[in-house]
């Protein structure tokens, strides 16, 4: 009697389990398909079939004519950084969500979005013309907006602040530097000042092979870090601090650690393609809804449906009003919300 | 994913393997010489030549027209530009450069344009039939390189490098970008001149150059010792335009005292600053007119914001009803003299009781732009009306 419960438990908890990996196998065709789909899309006129067997060619050798290059060299690219940034920006804000305990919590309420454009603005209004600086303005803004995620954790470090004091703080240190961007332009150049509002929108037309080895590698060791924090970080969800700390978690420092990584991984991102956003609000939250908030597929999960609907997004950017290319912002808010409104909507229980 | 990663280290590795272009190879020495041209085409003929006969084509003209040599501009993004070649195909990426081309005579050599110049049904008939590369800001690479221009000509901070250059790069195209901006007064002669040279029009060029100088130097011949106070905005009273911004410079250039002198770039002021400063003229710059509108009910709103505003009445320019909107397209592009006569005479209108502003405008389209367009008539460029 005992015995056939316990087999009818196991069952349902494998079929619930399951549910979740089709889920995560079903994401992942998905991001193969609309690559597939995307690579074949384009202002410049090339069948499908050229296009895959450029692909595979290029996969050994490198282009030799236009045709080639524009795929290889202008599709490819911009099609891995859609994925990467993404899944990046998705895992960032589900694991940001899952240690702070809020809904809303992404990266950027702690305020890295803000002081990255803060960054890249300074770069770009000292700067001399245009052709200076590149770099400087990738690396100014990376190093800006790791400021706030260090204030914040000083914060929690020697005031032990609460997850909702390290919101209202990163929330603060928004304004700041949106208050302080704003002061600066009002100095500048007005072409500058316009260069920097330009940069500030986010967007994925920067995209080049030379990047993408660096971010996929930051991606690839960030994804792993938070990863291995999935158990700890779904004790902290469910059962609070004081619970985590008798089960031996450390929500202190765990917290602190996924926040430093969480930062890092965003920062990365963003210095390279401006503020995207919405996705690290949104994929986490439409994962959820499907397959519920266990972070050991949860985050995946995020990771591989934020590529997609980036990506997704992105091509729908550049191919719908072509050759006007919308910014990927415009279109991830425009497709992101509704289906977010959806689903918020059709779901019966709460889920958060 | 990894393969892809691999295969991009590869890829970065094996750049700088791209093999020299045999065209480029016959200025070695600088230029092409009759011996190196004479050896061509006559490998052409016996058919062992690697260039293509379009090639040999562009060698002779090279030969015979440049001298041999190519030819070097620095643009305005401050890069040396060279050419080897004739330019046939020209991409333009903003509507000041189509005219620009346009006053060069040299629109037939234009194939893209943006989707701003798409709306110009007006002033560029035919040029606005042509294929769209988007925006300016973000233009469509891959809408670019299907066009296989020679040369991409675009402002001198617009697009961003990365979306362009970078880009163009990237495919490995022989496509060369031009920064040049034809909406300044202070360069427009250097950047037609410029243009010109590259595209074989000097002739057109200094007939332009010549007509503007003439403009130029008769304001400034009939500038006073005592300037008039003038205050320069945008569409919105408060939003300033100081130092560096076309109205600021148009305003000096047309003799005029600015009272934003030393304050650079735009910015929002304090209207009681302005009432302070107590401007005789105030001058607004409006994105409402233009050649392609006969609805001048934009920049009237524009014009009324001024006059109306609270505290204003006492401001000289608004008493004495001296407040005066320019549309862009026509104070900001190479109709720019133009603008010039019709704002100095705005400042000192008995100094210019002899110059119609309107007539020069009607010159300016007759002579460079070869439209059917009648300013009395079309558009709307001033506001109050002419």
């Amino acid at each position: 009697m005992m015995d056939t419960t316990l087999l009818q438990v196991k069952r349902e908890y494998e079929r619930y389990i399951g549910r979740k990996l089709l889920f995560i196998i079903f994401t992942s065709t998905l991001i193969i398909m609309v690559a597939g789909i995307s690579a074949t899309l384009g202002s410049y006129s090339i069948s499908v079939l050229e296009v895959y067997s450029t692909i595979l060619k290029c996969l050994i050798s490198h282009p030799e004519n236009t045709k080639e290059s524009i795929i290889w060299n202008l599709r490819m690219p911009r099609i891995i950084l859609a994925i990467i940034s993404g899944a990046g920006l998705a895992s960032s804000g589900a694991m940001t969500q899952g240690i702070l305990r809020n809904p809303l919590a992404t990266p950027y309420t702690l305020g890295i979005s803000s002081a990255a454009g803060f960054g890249a603005a300074i770069a770009i209004i000292l700067s001399k013309g245009i052709f200076a600086g590149k770099y400087v303005i990738v690396g100014n803004a990376f190093l800006f907006s790791l400021i706030p995620t260090f204030v914040i954790l000083a914060l929690a470090r020697f005031k032990g602040a609460t997850p909702e004091t390290m919101i209202l703080a990163g929330i603060a240190m928004m304004y700041i530097f949106s208050a302080v961007t704003t002061i600066l332009m009002y100095f500048a150049r007005s072409e500058a000042v316009k260069s920097a509002y330009l940069w500030m929108v986010g967007d994925l037309g920067r995209a080049s092979w030379e990047i993408i080895p660096t971010m996929f590698i930051s991606l690839l060791i960030c994804f792993t870090l938070l990863m291995w924090k999935t158990w700890d970080v779904n004790v902290m969800m469910i059962a609070g601090d004081e619970v985590a700390k008798s089960l031996g978690v450390n929500p202190e420092r765990e917290r602190i650690f996924v926040m430093l990584v969480s930062a890092f991984l965003t920062a990365s991102i963003i210095s390279f393609t401006g503020t995207i956003g919405f996705i690290c609000l949104v994929a986490p939250h439409i994962c959820r809804m499907i397959i519920g908030s266990d972070y050991r597929y949860l985050l995946p999960a995020s990771t591989l449906f934020g590529g997609t609907l980036l990506l997704t997004c992105d091509t729908i950017a550049r191919t719908i009003l072509a050759p006007v290319i919308l910014p990927v912002g415009v279109v991830t808010n425009c497709l992101g919300g509704p289906m977010f409104l959806y689903l918020l909507i059709k779901r019966k229980k709460e889920y958060w | 994913m990894r393969t892809v990663f691999l295969a991009s280290i590869l890829l970065i590795t094996s750049i700088g393997l791209v093999s020299a272009n045999d065209y480029i190879s016959l200025f070695n020495d600088n230029r092409i010489t009759k011996d190196e041209l004479a050896n061509v085409i006559a490998d052409y003929m016996l058919g062992s030549s690697r260039l293509s006969l379009d090639e040999i084509r562009d060698a002779s003209y090279v030969y015979i027209y440049w001298n041999g040599e190519p030819k070097s501009i620095v643009d305005s993004a401050n890069r040396t530009i060279t050419i080897y070649k004739p330019i046939k195909r020209i991409v333009a990426l903003h509507s000041d450069a189509v005219e620009a081309l346009v006053v060069l005579g040299a629109e037939d050599k234009v194939v893209g344009v943006s989707k701003y110049t798409k709306e110009c049904k007006r002033q560029f008939p035919e040029l606005s039939k042509l294929p769209s590369i988007g925006s300016i800001f973000n233009p469509d690479i891959e809408a670019i390189v299907s066009l296989n221009p020679d040369v991409v000509i675009t402002y001198a901070r617009w697009p961003d490098p990365s979306k362009l250059e970078e880009k163009l790069e990237l495919i490995d195209v022989d496509t060369k970008v031009i920064r040049l901006d034809f909406y300044k007064g202070s360069t427009m002669k250097e950047e037609i001149e410029k243009l010109g040279y590259l595209l074989d029009k000097e002739e057109n060029a200094s007939k332009y150059i010549e007509w503007f100088k003439r403009y130029e130097n008769l304001v400034k011949s009939r500038t006073p010792e005592k300037k008039v106070k003038v205050y320069t905005c945008g569409k919105k009273p408060s939003r300033a335009f100081g130092e560096g911004t076309g109205p600021y410079d148009l305003s000096v250039m047309a003799g005029g005292e600015n009272v934003l002198k030393g304050k650079e770039g735009y910015f929002d002021v304090d209207p009681e600053q302005v009432i302070v400063w107590a401007p005789e003229v105030i001058l607004m710059r409006s994105y409402a007119g233009g050649y392609e509108t006969d609805d001048i009910s934009g920049m009237k709103a524009e014009y009324e914001k001024v006059i109306y505003k609270s505290g204003f009445e006492n401001v000289p320019a608004v008493k004495n009803g001296r407040v005066y909107v320019m549309s862009f397209d026509f104070a900001f592009a190479p109709s720019y003299p133009a603008a010039l006569v019709t704002v100095a005479k705005w400042l000192y209108p008995d100094r210019y009781s002899d110059i119609d502003p309107k007539e020069v405008f009607q010159e300016y389209i007759d002579n460079f732009l070869h439209i059917n367009f009648n300013v009395s008539e079309q558009g709307c460029f001033v506001y109050p009306r002419w």
